[in-house]
């Protein structure tokens, strides 16, 4: 059960990363500032400034497409009309999720914060697992969002869009789709899901200054295990590393499950560096 | 049509196009030809502004459309058919062509220009639905096409169509170029290294060397000129 939690939300980050890498062909890894700030918002306007809980979300949401944004704006375009390479690109991105952890510990103290805003319930028993209804709402309203997102992408006109930008940038800009637009609205969709995804794990779990860190990474694992660009292959990615963390827990001790990522990543990268959904190379050529 | 007068180009430091001049008649196809490294696909990318024009000026009916970005040349008529990867292959067939006409507002005429491209190309009706990776060479060029025609362009460029394909079909691919220049009234510029099929259906030729152009003439008299003997066989003074 709590692998399904785990995999619900990590689903939610590792789409968005996947999102920002298949338009813009480099890693995000500053999808875990935008994740940390939104919690910190959430946490900020409604367990310090009192504000309504549903305010304070729709708040938050906007803060992390806000921030997304700019990042894109004020960082990653100045940098590519500079034509820095993707592995700046990286580096660029890891410093200003540092940044971000750093600034965080200096605003609110490294300690975890809570939300309080659900008392705790007693669980509920679903064909023999104990589950509480925060859970049950984690699942739904993650399934929900990335069902929206997958039907906007595969149907509109501006998913499909977004495709081409995906498919091929040079093409697209000669088609004459205005690929900056498309590659700032990515950030701003991608944005959006985490900001989401801040609010649940502020539910569920607590809101931290290595939490930005710790997302970030397993995002780029989930992504790059489930078939690097494939939305769906994110998704599975997400799941299985959600799994694979909680069942392991039987066995080992728990201090190692941040490392089971990488143990996944490494059996991936070894034995099908494709991904679960990832296409041969040769085929999209 | 189309105007060019004493264009320089390049990319960042390194000159290509050295006082580049050519005026297209309306409704003709005309090749670009030369030795590699001429600058011949350079030529196309500059109008497409996708080089560092220093100095020159481009025209379209009337128009100076230097530097112009891509959407607003399509919006004027002018379409561009690159090389190497020419199609959205994670795309099926149909939304390929239906994003050479994404600028359009007009649902009906959209669907009026997806007819008309289904009925010149009849084979990717029949795929529509298929993924753009999934067609073989000759389909991915026609796909390709069908999408410039989507924009339902005056003015269409095209880098080696021929790239990559049989005999046969670079013949089926000429023979549509043709069919659309009677039908559409479309004026075509085509680079091509493979001209000796071609200058049997084009009307003018410009012969390209070193980034000028050294030569230019109807096709049917340049075809056994000296200057085509001089840069194509050898022996350049």
């Amino acid at each position: 059960m709590d692998g399904l939690i785990a995999g619900a939300i990590y689903s939610l980050t590792a789409s968005g990363m996947s999102l920002v890498y298949a338009t813009n062909r480099f890693w995000h890894l500053a999808h875990g500032a935008v994740l940390l700030s939104a919690a910190y918002a959430l946490y900020g306007l409604y367990s310090l400034l009192g504000l309504n809980f549903y305010l304070s979300s729709i708040l938050t949401v906007i803060t992390a497409m806000v921030l997304g944004l700019a990042m894109y704006i004020f960082l990653y375009r100045p940098l590519r009309r500079r034509r820095a390479g993707n592995l700046i690109m990286l580096i660029a991105s890891a410093g200003v999720l540092l940044f971000f952890e750093g600034f965080a510990q200096i605003l609110f103290g490294s300690d975890v914060k809570t939300l309080e805003f659900i008392e705790v319930q007693a669980g509920i028993n679903v064909g023999g697992v104990l589950v509480t209804p925060l859970q049950l709402i984690i699942i739904a309203c993650s399934v929900v969002l990335l069902l929206v997102f997958w039907i906007f992408i595969k149907l509109s006109p501006t998913g499909k869009k977004l495709r081409a930008v995906a498919d091929n940038v040079e093409l697209a800009r000669l088609t004459g789709i205005n690929t900056d637009r498309f590659q700032a609205l990515s950030f701003v969709i991608a944005s959006a899901i985490a900001g989401c995804a801040a609010i649940l794990i502020a539910l569920e779990r607590n809101v931290e200054p290595r939490m930005g860190v710790n997302f970030a990474l397993v995002s780029f694992t989930s992504s790059v295990v489930g078939g690097i660009g494939s939305m769906p292959g994110s998704i599975l990615g997400s799941y299985l590393i959600g799994f694979a963390e909680n069942v392991t827990l039987w066995v080992i001790p728990s201090g190692y499950k941040e490392a089971i990522p990488f143990v996944v990543l490494f059996l991936f990268l070894v034995f099908r560096q494709n991904g679960i959904l990832g296409v041969e190379k040769g085929m999209r050529e | 049509m189309l105007k060019i007068s004493n264009l320089n180009a390049g990319y960042a430091d390194l000159p290509v196009l050295k006082d580049v001049s050519l005026e297209l008649q309306s409704g003709t196809v005309s090749i670009i030809m030369g030795p590699n490294g001429a600058g011949k696909s350079t030529l196309l990318r500059s109008i497409f502004n996708l080089t560092n024009i220093t100095s020159g000026q481009i025209w379209f009916e009337g128009v100076e459309i230097t530097g112009w970005p891509a959407h607003q040349l399509l919006e004027l008529g002018v379409a561009y058919v690159a090389q190497g990867k020419i199609n959205f292959g994670t795309l099926s067939v149909r939304d390929n062509l239906l994003l050479g006409a994404h600028h359009l507002k007009n649902r009906t005429e959209v669907t009026n220009r997806l007819t008309t491209v289904y009925q010149q190309f009849p084979v990717l009706l029949e795929k529509e639905r298929q993924l753009a990776f999934a067609l073989s060479g000759g389909e991915q060029q026609m796909l390709a096409i069908g999408r410039a025609l989507m924009s339902s362009p005056q003015l269409l460029l095209m880098d080696e169509p021929s790239l990559g394909l049989s005999p046969k079909l670079v013949k089926e691919v000429f023979e549509k170029i043709r069919e659309i220049r009677d039908t559409f009234k479309t004026t075509v510029l085509i680079v091509e290294h493979n001209i000796k099929s071609l200058m049997d259906i084009a009307d003018y030729g410009y012969v390209m060397v070193q980034g000028e152009i050294v030569a230019y003439d109807y096709c049917s008299l340049l075809k056994n000129s000296v200057i085509m003997k001089q840069v194509f066989v050898g022996k350049l003074e």
